[in-house]
């Protein structure tokens, strides 16, 4: 921890000058909110903030209009549709986060045949796949967020091809306000709001997925 | 985002017309059209002697001084009109109506009269863009016949619709005209390009901006109707240029056609 | 590569005429912002009320603003409380030389960026070139034409004027692209290849920020490609570099400025990827660097604040304002010739530059920016933040006038002199008809000869208004 340059200096140079907008034109600046209003969600109208259940199909929407695959399992992932998965992507290796859950599916997906091992920065970037579990799921926006601190790395969930997402459903909220509204310190040192897989428009604004980060993203709610 | 504020329209009679500069000079058609219409909406129309110029060339281009030198005289003359009894002031033109309505305040301000600017924002309240203006007024005041069959789109200009905010009443008046049929124009309300002395700094780009709306004008269209007739001038006069088969109107020569014979309504 | 922009050798109409004049251009840019806009509106339609919402922010933004100082500091010593550095840095001369000790310190030779306009403003490649890193712009677009050596054509679509054929040929010429590609998925799996290399073998990692939220001292990005993210887990050392005035205080006001950024932007809910980082890594965890550097960037911004164009420091650089604006439609972003396009470059650009001696230089050029626009009113409505661009559009050229040659002023002296004096106007107006011409008129503003390429001349009418009114004939 360090600082450099003149802190004062740069600061006074500010506050000799800091202040509201100017008006005098014919638009001029409200005043600020008392309270910053939150976004309001057409799709969240008439569902209950507090139960995951009606949150879900928000979610599921949402989360497919980003691009991200979902799938909705009752408790445990079935084997069935590891076995599917692993096919469908030609999964062969495979990297886990620290979470339990994430551990749980990587020991399941073992068992079928693929290799797993605990993040590594060079095996991940080789994986085809990156198992890791959510700290929240967005309904209104589809998000999942993953913390470095419970996940045990920050990149975990961007090296593999593919990023599979365990979200048990308690931990759905309603919007990106219930995620960074009332963070504070300690924080993990990273932390990030996923939605959908990578992409960029940059050539001739045609949308391809997997521009750095993973190709595809496919969150298992866990009900 | 301010809007236009709720004026209750019914009282209006005596109306003091704001000619422009390109009424009075380019487009003399359009304030005599204006005037034919507002009377045949029952009101009584003055044009108030020593109005000049809303002072936006000038203001546009950064000379406040100037641009109050001239506003100001304009500002004088309708406010004597006031005075004298006029309930509201009339602008057949979206960018004055804006101008004196919006900047004339900040334009006194800025050139040092704050009495003036004052002045200006009271006599705002009483300013009304045309159509906006007609719009408001019970039907049956102004009615309506028809125009010889003709294959139109309106063009929405830049002021009128985001800083006055009048997006609907053109073409409700319009609609209320038989023969006169508008068609949907992708590019409604995308800018013509003329911007004042933007035309001639950044001819190309000027150019290029009224090309995109042209190009998108649906096939047989004989005419672009309008509220400002210097957006109108840039269209036409690139449409020319093109070789293009489409005439412009001002939709207060629009609606003058439209008028019935007997002069409207039997006041 | 700031000493080539080409605001400093061209001028405004050279360059919006070069522009007009490139069809694949005006074709790439005309398509990318009409979808940006389509996704942009339908994004926001999603949203009850979005217009309250974008004057709220704007409230928020100019709170924060009031209290820009405390601010700051707030954040610094939060940043430092969660293991980071800070460097004030008043100039882009400081910032570049902060983050070029540091190179040197860690013996840093790849330098992996990830899109920041504070540090193209900075020239902050060329100054690691000179203390000897290999930099390398890992977003698509920035990379395209960092290899091209060109400029940014939109501020968030860096590429946009280039079609496939000629990233391919970029491809080819500068990144060994052996056997030659054009669809976009394999020219991004090409790019994602090559970068991906740079990404793990870099010491040093640099992005800018899209806000700083001083209750805990953290820094956010917002990408698509997750290249940012690579670059701030993969170096040992991060540094983001971060305009003074991108601030949060309170994550309150975070989460309504990033609610809208994205939206606003490019029409997505939110972005892929919107990170928060807190510091440097974690204690157990496996990635992220070791040392955290938040450098804070003044470079003109301060000397905005206090003025009539305050209101432009509320800026969340989101791109609305360019993909609206109709005049950037037709020239895309080089026009502008500097880092920043459309009316957010034509107002920050001359207001940075007349008051650093890092942006582009106080020659002529810089001014006339502000006649980049038709005042049509879009871009305000556009931004999320609210900033009237129109008005400081105004104030810029109220600011212009102030210098204008005595050519230009007398002829307003002239006009206003006539044109206040009813009687004068009358005859100005009577000669002007007389003419039958318009000519005369045209004649006498600065350059009036230009309308006439590419438009007629309006016919003038035989009477004035007021001589038929005078005549009984209305
Ligand atoms: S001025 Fe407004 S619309 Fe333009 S980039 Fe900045 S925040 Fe976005």
């Amino acid at each position: 921890m360090s600082e450099h340059g003149d802190r004062a200096a740069f600061l006074d140079r500010i506050r000799s000058r800091q202040g509201r907008p100017a008006g005098g034109g014919p638009h001029p600046p409200p005043p600020a909110p008392d309270v910053v209003p939150e976004l309001a969600y057409r799709t969240l109208d008439g569902v209950d903030h507090d139960d995951p259940f009606a949150l879900l199909p928000v979610f599921v929407a949402a989360a497919r209009a980003a691009e991200a695959t979902v799938d909705v399992v009752d408790d445990e992932v079935p084997a069935e549709l590891l076995l599917r998965f692993v096919g469908d992507h030609d999964v062969r290796t495979a990297v886990t986060s620290r979470e339990p859950e994430a551990v749980a599916l990587g020991g399941a997906l073992a068992a079928a045949g693929v290799s797993v091992a605990p993040y590594d920065r060079e095996v991940a970037a080789a994986a085809d796949l990156a198992i890791t579990s959510a700290t929240h799921g967005i309904a209104a926006t589809g998000s999942v967020v993953v913390d470095s601190a419970s996940a045990g790395s920050r990149a975990v969930s961007l090296l593999p091809k593919i990023h599979l997402c365990v979200l048990p459903i308690t931990r759905l909220v309603a919007s990106h306000a219930d995620v960074l509204r009332g963070q504070q310190r300690p924080m993990p040192s990273g932390r990030v709001l996923i939605t959908g897989p990578s992409r960029t428009g940059d050539i001739e604004q045609r949308l391809t997925l997997g521009a750095h980060g993973p190709v595809a993203l496919h969150i298992v709610v866990v009900r | 985002m301010s809007e236009a504020p709720d004026r209750r329209p019914d009282g209006v009679e005596r109306v003091a017309l704001f000619v422009t500069c390109v009424g009075e000079l380019v487009e003399p058609d359009v304030p005599v059209a204006a005037v034919r219409v507002l009377r045949a909406a029952g009101c009584d129309v003055d044009v108030p002697e020593g109005q000049t110029c809303c002072g936006q060339p000038a203001w546009n281009s950064g000379f406040t001084a100037d641009a109050a030198r001239v506003a100001g005289t304009s500002l004088d003359a309708l406010e004597r009109a006031v005075a004298d009894g006029a309930d509201a002031v009339v602008v057949p033109a979206g960018s004055c109506a804006t101008m004196i309505r919006l900047y004339w305040p900040q334009l006194f301000s800025l050139a040092g009269d704050e009495a003036a600017s004052a002045r200006a924002r009271a006599l705002g309240e009483r300013v009304w863009e045309l159509t906006e203006l007609l719009d408001a007024l019970p039907d049956d005041r102004l009615g309506l016949g028809s125009v010889a069959p003709c294959a139109a789109v309106y063009h929405q200009s830049c002021h009128m619709l985001r800083e006055l905010h009048v997006a609907e009443q053109p073409e409700a008046l319009l609609a209320r005209v038989d023969g006169c049929d508008v068609a949907e124009w992708a590019a409604a309300d995308q800018c013509c390009g003329f911007g004042g002395t933007f035309s001639v700094k950044l001819p190309e780009a000027s150019v290029a901006m009224a090309d995109e709306k042209l190009d998108v004008l649906p096939d047989g269209t004989e005419v672009i109707v309008g509220a400002d007739a210097s957006c109108l001038m840039q269209l036409r006069t690139r449409a020319g240029a093109r070789g293009m088969q489409v005439r412009t109107e001002h939709i207060a020569q629009v609606l003058e056609r439209a008028l019935p014979d007997d002069g409207g309504a039997d006041t | 590569m700031t000493n080539e922009w080409p605001l400093r050798s061209s001028t405004l109409r050279e360059r919006t005429a070069t522009a007009v004049d490139d069809p694949v251009l005006r074709a790439n840019v005309g398509a990318a912002t009409d979808r940006f806009r389509t996704k942009r509106t339908s994004a926001l339609a999603r949203l009850h009320d979005p217009d309250a919402l974008r004057s709220a922010a704007r409230g928020v933004r100019g709170d924060i603003l009031a209290d820009w100082a405390a601010t700051l500091e707030l954040l610094a010593d939060n940043v430092q409380a969660n293991g980071g550095h800070v460097c004030w840095a008043p100039t882009g001369a400081d910032a570049n030389d902060y983050i070029a000790s540091v190179a040197r310190r860690i013996g840093a030779s790849t330098v992996v960026k990830s899109k920041s306009m504070a540090t193209e403003e900075t020239g902050l490649n060329e100054a690691l070139a000179a203390a000897g890193c290999d930099t390398v712009e890992t977003d698509l677009g920035e990379w395209i034409i960092q290899l091209a050596e060109e400029h940014p054509s939109h501020i968030i679509a860096p590429a946009v004027h280039k079609n496939r054929d000629q990233v391919a040929d970029t491809f080819e010429a500068k990144a060994g692209m052996t056997e030659r590609v054009t669809e976009p998925t394999e020219l991004v799996a090409f790019a994602r290849r090559e970068l991906r290399r740079r990404f793990l073998e870099a010491d040093l990692g640099i992005t800018g920020a899209n806000l700083g939220v001083a209750e805990t001292g953290s820094v956010v990005l917002v990408t698509n490609e997750g290249n940012a993210r690579m670059v701030t887990s993969m170096p040992r050392v991060h540094i983001a570099v971060m305009g003074a005035e991108r601030i949060a205080r309170t994550w309150d006001q975070a989460d309504l400025v990033l609610g809208l950024l994205a939206k606003s932007g490019t029409g997505q809910a939110l972005s892929s990827y919107t990170t928060v980082l807190s510091g440097p890594r974690g204690e157990d965890e496996a990635d992220g660097p070791d040392e955290f550097h938040l450098v804070i960037l003044d470079n003109g911004r301060s000397d905005i604040a206090g003025t009539e164009f305050a209101e432009m420091l509320n800026c969340i650089r989101c791109g609305s304002c360019l993909n609206v604006c109709p005049v950037y439609h037709q020239t895309g972003g080089h026009a502008y010739g500097w880092v920043y396009s459309g009316p957010m470059g034509a107002v920050l650009t001359p207001l940075l530059a007349s008051q650093t001696g890092h942006g582009p230089g106080e020659d002529h050029h810089v001014g006339e920016l502000a006649n980049a626009s038709t005042l049509c009113g879009a871009c305000m409505e556009a931004c999320p933040v609210e900033i009237p661009l129109q008005d400081l559009l105004l104030g810029l050229r109220r600011r212009n006038a102030e210098h204008a040659g005595l050519a230009e002023r007398s002829m307003w002296r002239a006009w206003a002199a006539a044109w206040s004096r009813p009687g004068a106007y009358g005859a100005s107006a009577t000669v002007a008809t007389k003419a039958r011409r318009l000519a005369p008129l045209l004649g006498r503003l600065p350059g009036g000869s230009r309308w006439t390429d590419g438009r007629d001349l309006p016919d003038l009418p035989a009477r004035t208004f007021r001589q038929r009114w005078d005549a009984g004939d209305v």
